[in-house]
């Protein structure tokens, strides 16, 4: 369904042992391959686009320079994904240090005006666990099953509340 | 208005239209040094002492678990049968025997191969199955296939493929597949538990049978023992395996939104299945387990009954 990947996990792993040597061509390769969904999801997270643009920025920087601690353990496109994740959610913690972390996942920030306000709704209808999962498979376009390691859940319940909140969307998108 | 699953991803992929900035020079500009590096955690030596103290603990814990079983034997023999015969019962109880002698069928499937990954991931993979053997066919539109007979079991949607190439299913993916027979112009999956949609895309044109999955999330809704017991098993169909068949009545009545899956209305030449059915797969490899005690149950019902083997 989601055949626009360009990269193979294989190219993705010696992209990121090159950029472990320093090789900011690899880097850039990454970079080339991911601005656009980092991006995305950094923002579907915290609807703002400077944040947003700060996670992802930073984001390329902890590949660069933890990109030697990588194990694959992980496809390295769920390993990136996770950086994104755990970012955006301190961010997202930094930002609202006394609210609930689910309130924080509805709170926008204001400078994400730009966005539609319906759309904006769409994704607020879905739980904070919900929204991730959709978005991870979305914007970062990951198997469930990388979904299920990276949020540490079982991937039963990741397909099935996948399929819920779309089910969800779907009721909301034909009112 | 008839969304498809792929009609709200797009929906969703279409949230954030704003344009990308490109922020390259910030990455190649920043001040690396600032960034910190995860180090994998090192393993620490544990000193002596703290080994001898845990040692000393386990030592002391085995003894004593020793002397308690020993006096729980002696003592209370009579006890712990009852406790074991509990324990029986409790799976007894989520296995709902009742609920599968309710059941309208009730057989053996084999899968025989992979007959074909279809065109799109959504789709999923079609299996060729046998059914070896039937231990109940009360009513006609119920049928199951003819012994011997070939059909298709598809999988659809995400499906995760082991080393082998065959894809792995979660029981609970696998554990409510609508049977039903059709003669195939067109391959026909059960979409959404609520319609009936057609796979354009898939390329078998012939007389086949076709087990529908529903969406795992008729379960969460079906909250019985039965799904229970399914959730944390796994199913890895594969060839020269046999699967066991239960034809599952379900006495709730069908609800809006994501109930059960309803009647699938097919053209003419097609049988029909009824809205309270469900069927559910389970592997038999393990002689052991409480499945193939249920076998010889029904075994026995049909004997019982005085059903002619076919």
């Amino acid at each position: 369904m989601y055949s626009s990947n360009t990269m193979t996990d294989k190219n993705m792993e010696e992209f990121i042992k090159k950029t472990a040597n320093g090789d900011m061509t690899a880097l850039k390769s990454l970079y080339d391959e991911l601005r656009v969904p980092v991006y995305k999801f950094a923002l579907s997270i915290v609807k703002s686009p400077v944040s947003a643009e700060d996670i992802a920025q930073e984001t390329f920087l902890r590949i660069m320079t933890n990109a030697q601690t990588y194990r694959p353990k992980l496809r390295p496109r769920a390993w990136i994904f996770s950086i994104v994740r755990n970012l955006a959610i301190s961010e997202l913690r930094n930002r609202l240090k006394t609210v609930d972390i689910e309130e924080a996942y509805h709170v926008s920030d204001t400078s994400a005006d730009f966005l539609a306000s319906d759309d904006l709704t769409l994704l607020d209808f879905l739980k904070s666990d919900e929204r991730e999962i959709v978005c991870l498979r979305i914007f970062a376009d990951l198997k469930h099953y990388d979904i299920a390691k990276i949020l540490n859940m079982p991937y039963e319940q990741v397909r099935w509340k996948y399929a819920y909140s779309l089910k969800k969307l779907k009721k909301h998108l034909i009112k | 208005m008839k969304l498809k699953k792929a009609d709200i991803e797009k929906e969703i992929k279409n949230i954030y239209n704003a344009p990308v900035p490109d922020y390259w020079n910030k990455i190649e500009n920043a001040d690396v040094t600032q960034i910190p590096i995860v180090e994998n955690p090192k393993r620490r030596v544990m000193p002596f002492y703290r080994i001898a103290t845990v040692a000393a603990c386990f030592v002391l814990v085995l003894t004593f678990s020793i002397i308690g079983a020993t006096n729980f034997f002696s003592e209370n023999s009579n006890q712990s049968n009852t406790n074991v015969q509990k324990n029986c019962m409790d799976l007894k109880n989520i296995m709902d025997y009742e609920k599968i002698i309710q059941g309208n069928n009730h057989g053996i499937l084999s899968v025989d191969e992979l007959r074909s990954q279809t065109l799109e991931n959504e789709y999923g993979f079609v299996f060729k199955i046998k059914v070896t053997d039937k231990y109940k066919n009360v009513l006609q539109y119920y049928m199951l296939p003819d012994l011997n007979d070939n059909f298709g079991l598809m999988e659809y949607d995400d499906v995760v493929i082991d080393k082998n190439g065959y894809p792995t299913a979660k029981a609970i993916d696998s554990s409510s597949y609508l049977l039903t027979k059709v003669i195939v112009e067109e391959i026909y999956y059960l979409g959404d538990a609520l319609n009936i949609n057609r796979g354009d895309n898939v390329e078998i044109v012939e007389k086949c049978y076709i087990a529908a999955q529903a969406s795992p999330y008729v379960f969460q809704q079906n909250e019985s023992k039965h799904v229970l017991f399914c959730m944390e098993d796994m199913i890895k169909l594969e060839p020269d395996k046999e699967y066991i068949i239960f034809g599952y009545k379900n006495n709730e009545k069908e609800s809006s939104g994501y109930g059960h899956l309803r009647t699938a209305g097919f053209r003419e030449g097609i049988y029909q299945v009824d809205k309270e059915k469900e069927i559910s797969f389970y592997e038999v490899s393990n002689k052991d387990s409480m499945i193939n005690e249920c076998i010889d149950k029904l075994k026995a019902l049909r004997k019982q009954n005085g059903m002619v083997e076919e």
